[in-house]
């Protein structure tokens, strides 16, 4: 309730929907009355898309974002297909029980080839093992990550579950990752690197975005026993102890991996899924950034990450609200445009829809936004999207503070020891965007929330959103 | 005829037809009524008819009846003044000394479910029995638990009434209950108002967030709350809940309602919606503040859940206190009680009891009703020794059993079987509703009375006429209608009575035996392309005939009429033929168009292609024009290409697909053991459980014909095997060859597509190997011929590269 009703003020109060509007607009997509779009994979092709759905359908999308789409079923019959992606001629497709890849070999415009690529995973039967991908690495390997169940396994427990797994390009299967729980995205970063998000739960204080590199354990206790499997690639994490705050967490388990970025639970969405990286631009200032859209909240939200002696950490930001349903996946239009694929079956999400697809149009315009913060020795430097008036620029305008969560078997984890800040010096740099701010009680693998309430653009504008929430896991020696 | 207006006021029934009686078998029914054999022993050639019929039971007569009225009753069921005086003995002993039923509480019952059980009443066609007010002294006679079992169970009690059966759900026999007792409900002034909400739970596909109509559904729960909550649903998805309830306001002055609910809610209060709060969306909340007087308030609320979660709050906040639930005590649910019945005035002193036990032996009851420890009567006379001028103790003598005395002895031949189904038809009532020859039929009033639910003409609203039953219908679905309830029309709401299986295989034989007419049963040939023109025939762009007609169990495309996919089942093909070429000549009025001008031999020819169609039953391929209603999630297989599903399937994996073919012959491959697992016709599947909530179900065929394969054991010489799906192709025409690896470099191509037989459809499995030989044997199960070539054989030897074809049939 308490919860339900934050979420609900968070919608209403910092984002007017007309400013939002005035920068990115929703468009809304024609779809017939009897395609049902539970979205589960986009797939832009140029002047198509193809949409792969919770029914096991792929549609293609003929002249997408035109007024008129032609709607086409391309296959049909898959399993829950959950990520589509084109590579090497085939059409890839993440499905509960094998990735495949399909072609039209006689080009008439349906599938009619489908190579089992990997299905050495099982199933239990149970509802939630979904799998989310497949995310092409460098070497050509295929990255997956696989749900965990809960409840009824009626073909009996199996192995690999809550696991990332990779498939080579002679299709051997190598479990990489352990200790996910529910990882609905997946995707491979400019820099060739595969990331994941996560969703709040059991063994995962809140959503997160966090790196997947062979070996590491990410702190769901699920299926770690199949780390003694000879195929595992992660050695056995040892016990999982429940209840230890994050740092201590860290502390006593090596192996856990903590995430790049917290995304905190109704402040930033609730059940963060699909994500891509802004490489072109195509969303202004907000070049090199990552999108993510939530399942729950309707909304895409923003993430920076910066590389910080040798880890990657960063911040997440309000972005855009009000789609109409919970997003699962996103996916750039190659006329710059967001793709938002929707479904909220089988739980809830903010919105007037059940599933279907919306895009996010640019306008053009530049906001006065908190554009980006980064970890500095003694604090934090803020960018912002345009000009601050400096005189706008002093401690009082900053509002900072931290908590950490706890990892426990309980279902998420409060906000736990929050701790006002004090910001000690705001000192505006000579580009006119740039403010560092010096702070005092900076604490590694605590979230900072930083909010630039009095801050003001040149002209006088508030910023879009002026908050941040930064995850430090760890701090900067320079 | 006294005793005939006895058995009516026990029976509840206008008049139960002994006066209607025909002389046609020599004995006069109601003298069977006397039920005389059962007292009195019979010598050889007496008309064993005369003790046809059983009587009512008497255990448990005190959870039933009450005192009062048995007393009553008793008086004119014992002949003379003798059985006036000593009705309340018998009727204490009877009942015992602390009846049940003089023990209850009032039962709440609102107004609506006794409003809805008039209508009941009218459309179920009680009125061709029943005064258009109900039963007159019913509601001296039981109370709503009595009333209601013996709606749900009549035989239980009552094995004298056996076309009582309705098959009523608890519902609705509750409802028909409530109406007619409603005599008994309690005075608003008399009876406690009862704290809380009334709410009624309906199932609907929730399509949008808007305010359904409501009205006319039946609730799949009725019940009573002290919250505003979903707990009284039946489902947790597509439902709505209704809520009313009388609010008392404490003082006059402004009050705040918040209303909160995923997904949409309305509140009315004296009529006016004063809350919308409409969306399919997470749990939020909406305000409304209202001037209210001091005192009662009509309250209605209405909550629609689509998917997903489903939460409903309603608080309020009173001028001068804080916002919180309604407290119970400030609602009262809009339900009126029934009164119990009061306690009588009979007897209950234990020598009343034993004068009355003693006046039951006498009457030697427990010679024709069964009962808990009644009194063993003495010997009767025999049958033989009665003098037909003397009274009888138990039953007033009435002429017609003067006339069977006085028949004694005249032998009487074997019943000829049209007399013997007329009895039946009197016997069971069946021409208080149908007409035949001329006879019967329900009357005018009733017949008003029905629902119209579809536009059919009286053919979509009374009960069909029985004219030449046996000519037109199959023995086996008269026995189906009265013993199973199958029903052919189902927009005809007024309700057929069942009977027991015996009762209705006896009739059904009489109509096969009265009715039947040389050569009508007959049936055309089959082939593949009769099924293929009676498809197109019966399809839009054909005849059409889907329009009017439902076609397995979808929906037609204008009125409602009976299903095409039952008629072979259901009619003998030689009516069958007629009907369709000249349907006016069978029945004159009828709404079913004459399609040929002339029976010519292409026209005959094309029935007996719709005929062949229809012999697939089920199982026939879909016509062109016949669509799912919304929100099934039955998967359709379009006429001219294969569908796919992804499922778990239940005892298979969580790993397979399921294949339909227009040709409505199915297969479902298991991808985790790749293997061809399933065979079956009709329906394909439900999807519900991979396409609803977050899915995940396991799926069974949605059809009939069932076949699970057992695992089929492939062998390679030489080779290791170690078998795994490699994926699959569709061919032009979208039918799919699974590969399946065997061993290494080894492949089995497999690919299943039905064919026309001979009388039904069969599956073809093509199996080729690439890549080297290959032997699999193919164990077959009970029900399921698998054949190569013409001869049955379960080991297969493939050599590289050659396909060999199996054949399944069942």
């Amino acid at each position: 309730m308490v919860i339900a009703l934050c979420a609900m003020t968070l919608l209403l109060a910092p984002q007017s929907p007309d400013l939002a509007d005035e920068f990115v607009s929703i468009v809304d997509v024609p779809q017939p009355a009897d395609v049902s779009l539970e979205v589960g994979g986009l797939l832009p092709r140029g002047d198509e898309l193809f949409v792969s759905t919770r029914r096991g359908e792929i549609w293609r999308l003929q002249h997408a974002t035109s007024a008129a789409p032609e709607y086409s079923l391309w296959a049909e019959g898959l399993q829950e297909p959950l990520g589509l992606l084109e590579h090497d001629g085939w059409i890839w497709v993440a499905q509960r029980g094998e990735l495949s890849r399909m072609r039209d070999s006689d080009g008439d415009g349906r599938m009619d080839q489908l190579e089992t690529v990997c299905s050495s995973w099982e199933l239990s039967g149970n509802y939630h093992e979904y799998c989310f991908g497949p995310a092409l690495a460098p070497d050509g390997s295929m990255w997956l990550t696989l749900n965990k169940p809960f409840g009824d396994e009626p073909f009996g427990h199996v192995d690999w579950r809550g696991w990332a797994v990779r498939i080579t390009p002679d299709g051997k299967f190598e479990p990489v990752c352990a200790g996910l729980r529910s990882p609905a995205g997946i995707a491979t970063s400019p820099g060739g690197e595969i990331f994941y998000t996560d969703n709040q739960g059991e063994w995962c204080a809140t959503g997160k975005l966090t790196l997947l590199q062979v070996g590491d354990f990410h702190g769901h206790p699920h299926g770690i026993d199949s780390c003694r499997r000879p195929e595992s690639l992660v050695p056995y994490p040892g016990d999982v102890p429940d209840g230890l705050l994050m740092d201590e967490a860290a502390k006593a388990m090596p192996a856990y991996r903590l995430p790049a970025v917290w995304i905190p639970y109704d402040r930033v969405g609730r059940s963060p899924a699909g994500f891509v990286w802004d490489t072109a631009g195509n969303f202004g200032p907000y070049r090199g950034q990552i999108f993510v859209g939530d399942q729950y909240s309707a909304e895409v939200f923003r993430i920076s990450l910066e590389k910080v002696e040798g880890r990657w950490q960063g911040a997440c930001y309000p972005f855009r609200r009000g789609l109409k349903c919970g997003i699962t996946r996103v996916a750039w239009d190659a006329d710059g445009s967001l793709w938002c694929g929707m479904t909220n079956r089988g739980w809830s999400s903010l919105g007037t829809a059940s599933e279907g697809l919306q895009r996010l149009v640019w306008n053009g315009r530049t906001p006065f936004d908190l554009l980006e913060v980064t970890a500095r020795r003694d604090g934090f430097r803020l960018r912002f999207t345009t000009p601050v008036d400096p005189a706008t620029i002093e401690p009082d305008a900053f509002a900072v503070r931290n908590w950490t969560y706890r990892h426990h078997s309980t279902y998420g984890s409060p906000e736990i020891d929050p701790r006002p800040l004090e910001v000690r010096a705001a000192t505006i740099g000579d580009d006119t965007r740039t403010v560092d701010l010096q702070i005092d009680g900076l604490v590694p693998t605590r979230v900072h929330m930083i909010e630039a309430r009095g801050v003001r653009a040149a002209g006088g504008a508030k910023p879009w959103h002026g908050v941040a929430y930064y995850t430090l896991e760890v701090q900067p020696a320079s | 005829m006294v005793l005939g207006a006895a058995w009516v006021a026990v029976a509840g029934f206008g008049a139960v037809g002994v006066g209607a009686v025909g002389e046609q078998g020599g004995v006069e029914r109601d003298v069977a009524i006397g039920r005389c054999l059962a007292c009195h022993a019979a010598s050889p050639g007496t008309d064993e008819r005369l003790a046809a019929l059983p009587s009512p039971r008497l255990s448990g007569l005190g959870e039933r009846v009450g005192g009062d009225w048995l007393r009553g009753f008793l008086a004119g069921h014992f002949p003379g003044r003798a059985g006036r005086e000593r009705a309340a003995d018998v009727a204490a002993a009877l009942l015992g000394p602390a009846p049940a039923i003089e023990s209850r509480q009032p039962v709440r019952v609102s107004s609506a479910v006794i409003e809805q059980g008039g209508a009941l009443f009218r459309e179920l066609g009680c009125r061709a029995c029943h005064a258009a007010d109900g039963v007159p002294d019913i509601a001296a006679k039981t109370d709503l638990r009595g009333l209601t079992a013996f709606l749900t169970d009549a035989r239980a009690t009552r094995p004298d009434l056996p076309f009582h059966d309705f098959a009523l759900e608890p519902g609705e026999a509750e409802r028909l209950g409530a109406w007619l007792l409603r005599a008994r409900r309690a005075d608003a002034s008399s009876a406690p108002p009862t704290p809380g909400f009334a709410v009624e739970c309906f199932e609907l596909h929730i399509a949008d967030p808007g305010l359904p109509d409501l009205d006319g559904l039946q609730p799949s729960a009725v019940g009573h709350t002290d919250t505003v909550d979903v707990e009284m649903r039946t489902r947790d998805d597509h439902f709505a809940l209704r809520f009313s309830a009388m609010l008392d306001a404490p003082v006059d002055g402004e009050y705040r309602f918040r209303l909160g609910s995923d997904d949409s809610s309305w509140l009315w209060l004296d009529g006016d919606l004063v809350i919308r709060n409409e969306a399919i969306a997470p749990f939020r909340t909406r305000d409304a503040r209202v001037r209210l007087t001091a005192g009662k308030h009509d309250l209605l609320i209405v909550f629609t859940e689509a998917g997903g979660g489903q939460r409903l709050e309603l608080d309020w906040q009173p001028p001068g206190a804080s916002l919180g639930p309604v407290p119970p005590d400030r609602v009262f649910a809009q339900a009126d009680a029934l009164l119990p019945l009061a306690p009588g005035s009979l007897p209950r002193d234990g020598e009343s009891i034993a004068r009355g036990r003693a006046a039951i032996a006498a009457a030697r009851c427990a010679s024709c009703h069964a009962g808990d420890d009644l009194p063993v009567p003495d010997p009767a006379p025999a049958w033989a020794a009665l003098r037909a001028d003397r009274d009888c103790p138990s039953v007033p003598v009435t002429p017609a059993h003067r006339r069977a005395l006085a028949r004694r002895g005249t032998p009487t031949g074997p019943q000829a079987p049209r007399d013997r189904l007329a009895a039946e038809l009197r016997e069971l009532r069946c021409l208080d509703c149908h007409d035949r020859g001329g006879a019967g039929g329900m009357r005018d009033d009733a017949r008003r009375e029905l629902t119209e639910t579809e536009d059919l003409g009286e053919e979509g609203r009374a009960p069909p006429s029985l004219d030449r039953a046996g000519h037109r219908l199959r023995r086996t679905w008269i026995e189906a209608v009265l013993a199973e309830g199958r029903d052919a029309r189902p927009y005809v709401r007024a309700r057929c009575a069942r009977l027991s299986a015996e009762r209705a295989a006896e009739l059904a034989g009489l109509f096969a035996a009265v009715d039947s007419v040389p050569g009508d049963d007959v049936e055309p040939p089959f082939s593949a392309a009769a099924v293929r023109e009676g498809q197109r025939t019966v399809a839009v762009g054909g005849f059409s005939c889907v329009i009017c007609h439902r076609a397995m169990g979808r929906p037609s495309l204008g009125p409602q009429g009976m299903d095409l996919a039952i008629q072979f089942e259901r009619l003998k093909p030689g009516w069958f033929r007629q009907w369709l070429l000249q349907p006016a000549t069978l029945r004159p009025g009828t709404r079913m168009p004459q399609f040929w001008a002339q029976p010519t031999p292409a026209a005959i020819a094309q029935v007996d292609a719709v005929r062949a169609w229809t012999s697939l039953g089920a199982a026939a391929p879909i016509p062109a024009g016949v669509a799912n209603p919304p929100g099934s999630f039955r998967l359709e297989v379009s006429p001219d290409r294969p569908r796919l599903h992804g499922a778990f399937l239940d005892g298979l994996s969580a790993h397979c697909i399921a294949v339909g073919t227009p040709e409505r012959v199915h297969f479902a491959y298991d991808l985790a053991h790749a293997r061809l697992a399933w065979l079956w016709r009709g329906e394909f599947l439900d999807a519900e459980g991979t396409w609803s909530g977050r899915a995940g179900r396991l799926l069974k065929p949605a059809g009939d014909d069932w076949i699970v394969l057992p695992d089929a054991r492939l062998e390679a010489p030489g080779r290791t095997v170690a078998i795994r799906t490699l994926g699959w192709r569709l061919d032009a025409e979208g039918y799919p060859t699974f590969r399946i690896a065997v061993a290494d470099g080894l492949v089995l191509e497999d690919a299943p597509r039905p064919r026309f037989g001979d009388r039904q459809i069969e599956l073809v499995r093509r199996l080729t190997a690439r890549g080297g030989d290959l032997r699999i044997e193919l164990p077959t199960t009970p029900g399921l011929s698998t054949l190569v070539g013409a001869a049955p054989q379960t080991a297969i030897e493939l050599r590289d590269g050659r396909a060999v074809e199996v054949v399944y049939r069942w």
